[in-house]
């Protein structure tokens, strides 16, 4: 058991923001220990949650309506699912869908029939619906075509799925959006806050993506009895262990590690401590090299099953895959007994790509739970502490911050094309975040603040002739169109790792980079880019069901 | 997991909506954008009219009221305590409230605005005024006075603030703690006219779609498979 680390003493092991904020390495993210979904599954095991399916009205057909609780220590929480019967040309991940094959809320406690009466109300119609302060969640999910009639053919007939067939998907369903933190009615995420199971981020998202993840086995099952009969079979332990949730996501997810710098700061700090703190242990137990062998096995079979058709993310699978094998190989000659051990094996993996570098931070911070798991508790942030700007703090030091911290921005020409080339907007159709071409699309004068790099250029250049001890307050008073960058530059002198120091509006932007960073942290694996701007995922892959957390908390009951 | 920080609220058909407080600030500050305010002055915006929202006060209908009259409002100016109007006939609520939060400990109190629009909307500023001098903040104008103290708790004629169209107004340290404290009400739900028409000030910081847009945003195949 290590003690707490000494701030001082673990600075030498740290990245520099300037490294670790860049797109092209935030966008070879990997999963760890530290994801919002592993922190989720060590709470309900750590406490003994226990979980049932209190409702199942599903007829033969596969419609109706089925409620999972997972009860808590203090508090249950419900997932309400609605199953339908949706004609596949109304199938679409696109959040222009209207209909889906099933549609889910999170309630917080236990729904009465009168709740469940107005979800249902709700609940299918999604954005055009609406829920209330007593749910946390709102969620819909569609089949997979290539396997869930498949996988419930082959049931119904009394026979297994092929595993190759079912590993090619990984999923029965996928999610196309999981609603949370007060939209369209929900709960406000201050309200539940202060609860100990929603310290971390997205806790109740992931509680709502895990029990749907219970559900599609569940109605695959059902399904499969109702066409089969009593020939009909239960699926397979293991191929049930290895489908996840799928999930489909575009653009209106890129932008949210943009318009939360505190909480981007948050989570990249901590996982950026945690590395830090493994570095900077002394020796490495045999254990813990074990462990590490054991990860680093387990995340060579996933980057062998994981598989992407687009050509950047198979150059980069290519890249990973040969990387966790000369790191393999390196590790038959690794010394556990050298001052810092695992410092020297990081720098020994400087020289692997970035995918194969960021693979190796995850696989450092997975022996090592108990040294890192607690940095969890850093990673929620109070964005409403640092909204106020501070007018008082004078021009020429603004100025010299900006210098400091967005010396990256301050170094593109603006005037250069390349450099505004594309612009975000909102569609006033489906009202999602969408990338436009500035030269040839209409509508930049509606441009979203972005463009980060563009806008530090503009203060810096309004900044530039003034009285160095001009206050603050009194330069916005007369240009309040800095107002937005001088909060943000404000932000971004405390929390050094809320920037994504890169030209988010640059011609080479990809925004797959943002979304592979955020989906890592959420815990998501098997990232397939179905184009620069569309991606799907799986979560919980090879995770426990309810159903084996509560034989786990059974079996320790017993003991 | 689609985040769709972008998403407008959608309108439930009865017109009748009990927001979230998260959706209060979202619509809040695109409407606030939509209708001319700067990306900044917009986020004070909203949340301003949240703050306002989550104590039981009109904050969104005040602020759509001065986002009908944006162009009476322009850049205002500081001097000898007191900020005014520069060239236009009224201030901005926003205006005046960022100022003040601004220029909190480089000018002293009190400070006075006129003529201010909807000077409830100033009221979520005294909260961050008072926060940051951990001393409660007092808005008087002709009709009564309204206390905020550093932990957001309001104090005096917020009823009679709510009311009022334009005041001049005076802010200053508050002599004492405010001792009676009004409780904090539950948002009452939106009225179908505010909310239709701040949605429609916050659909025009949104572009209209086009073949082209609707394609690229999703996946290159079919994404039914």
């Amino acid at each position: 058991m290590v003690g707490e680390p000494d701030t001082h003493e673990l600075a030498r092991f740290r990245r520099p923001p300037a490294d670790v904020m860049r797109l092209a390495r935030m966008g070879s993210a990997h999963p760890s220990r530290l994801s919002f979904l592993r922190i989720l599954l060590r709470r309900l095991r750590g406490e003994g949650w226990r979980f049932d399916r209190s409702l199942w009205e599903i007829d033969k057909t596969g419609v109706g309506r089925a409620l999972y609780r997972a009860i808590g220590p203090e508090r249950t929480y419900s997932l309400v699912a609605f199953a339908h019967d949706l004609p596949p040309d109304m199938r679409t991940d696109r959040v222009i869908a209207t209909a889906w094959d099933a549609t889910f809320a999170l309630v917080d406690g236990e729904p009465t029939s009168a709740d469940l009466d107005r979800l249902e109300a709700n609940v299918p119609l999604q954005e055009a619906g609406r829920i209330g302060p007593g749910e946390l969640c709102l969620s819909r999910a569609n089949r997979s075509v290539r396997l869930f009639e498949y996988v419930v053919d082959c049931l119904a007939a009394g026979r297994q799925p092929d595993r190759a067939q079912v590993d090619a998907v990984g999923y029965l369903m996928r999610t196309t959006a999981v609603y949370g933190a007060g939209k369209f009615g929900a709960a406000d995420h201050h309200r539940i806050a202060d609860r100990p199971e929603h310290a971390a981020p997205f806790q109740a998202e992931m509680l709502t993506v895990w029990l749907i993840r219970a559900f599609t086995v569940d109605i695959v099952e059902h399904l499969a009895a109702a066409r089969g009969g009593a020939k009909a079979a239960p699926l397979d332990p293991d191929i049930k262990q290895g489908l996840g949730v799928g999930n489909s996501t575009g653009l209106g997810m890129a932008p949210f590690l943009v318009r939360h710098p505190v909480l981007l700061d948050h989570w990249m700090q901590a996982r950026e401590d945690a590395l830090a703190r493994v570095r900077a242990l002394p020796t490495a137990s045999d254990q813990t090299v074990s462990a590490f062998r054991a990860a680093l096995t387990a995340a060579q079979e996933n980057a062998a099953q994981w598989r992407s058709a687009h050509p950047i993310q198979v150059d980069k699978l290519a890249d990973l895959r040969a990387d966790l094998d000369r790191l393999a190989t390196h590790l038959d000659t690794f010394d556990g007994r050298v001052p810092h051990p695992w410092n020297v094996l990081w720098h020994w993996g400087e020289g692997l790509s970035l995918e194969g570098q960021e693979a190796l931070l995850s696989l450092l911070l997975e022996p090592h739970g108990a040294l890192v798991d607690g940095l969890t508790d850093c990673m929620s942030a109070d964005e409403d502490a640092s909204f106020r700007i501070d007018g008082t703090v004078g021009v020429g030091t603004t100025r010299a911050l900006l210098e400091d911290h967005y010396d990256w921005a301050l170094a593109l020409d603006f005037d250069d094309l390349g450099a505004v080339a594309q612009f975000w907007y909102v569609s006033e159709e489906k009202l999602e975040p969408r990338l436009g071409n500035r030269k040839d699309d209409a509508g930049a004068e509606r441009e979203q603040p972005l463009g980060i790099a563009w806008l530090a250029s503009r203060f810096h250049a309004a900044l530039a002739d003034l009285d160095a001890d001009m206050p603050l307050a009194e330069f916005l008073l007369t240009q309040p169109e800095h107002r937005y960058m001088a909060r943000r530059l404000q932000i971004v002198a405390r929390y050094p790792f809320a920037e994504v120091r890169d030209n988010l509006i640059g011609s080479d932007m990809l925004p797959i980079d943002l979304m592979r960073c955020k989906l890592a942290f959420f815990g998501a694996s098997r990232f397939d880019p179905r184009s620069d701007k569309w991606v799907r995922i799986s979560l919980f892959q090879n995770e426990p069901y309810p159903s084996d957390l509560n034989a786990e908390a059974s079996a320790r009951a017993a003991q | 997991m689609t985040d769709p920080t972008g998403s407008g609220v959608s309108i439930p058909d009865s017109g009748v909506a009990q927001l979230s407080c998260s959706e209060v600030t979202a619509l809040c500050l695109k409407a606030a954008r939509g209708a001319g305010m700067s990306w900044g002055l917009a986020e004070e915006a909203g949340y301003a009219a949240r703050w306002l929202y989550a104590r039981g006060l009109d904050g969104p209908g005040a602020l759509l009221e001065v986002l009908d009259k944006t162009e009476s409002c322009g850049t205002a100016v500081l001097s000898d305590g007191s900020i005014r109007p520069k060239a236009h006939s009224v201030l901005s609520p926003i205006t005046v409230g960022t100022a003040l939060s601004d220029f909190a400990g480089l000018c002293p109190e009190p400070i006075c605005a006129k003529p201010v629009l909807r000077p409830l909307l100033v009221l979520p500023f005294l909260h961050q005024m008072a926060s940051a001098a951990q001393a409660a903040r007092l808005l008087k104008w002709a009709q009564g006075s309204v206390a905020v103290d550093p932990s957001g708790a309001v104090c005096g004629e917020t009823a009679l603030l709510e009311q009022a169209d334009v005041a001049d107004i005076i802010v200053s340290a508050a002599p004492d703690r405010p001792d009676s404290a009004a409780p904090v009400a539950d948002p009452a739900p939106f009225q179908p006219d505010i909310l239709k028409r701040l949605d429609d000030y916050a659909m025009r910081t949104t572009v209209p779609a086009t073949a082209a847009s609707r394609a690229d945003a999703g996946s290159m195949d079919s994404d039914n498979d």
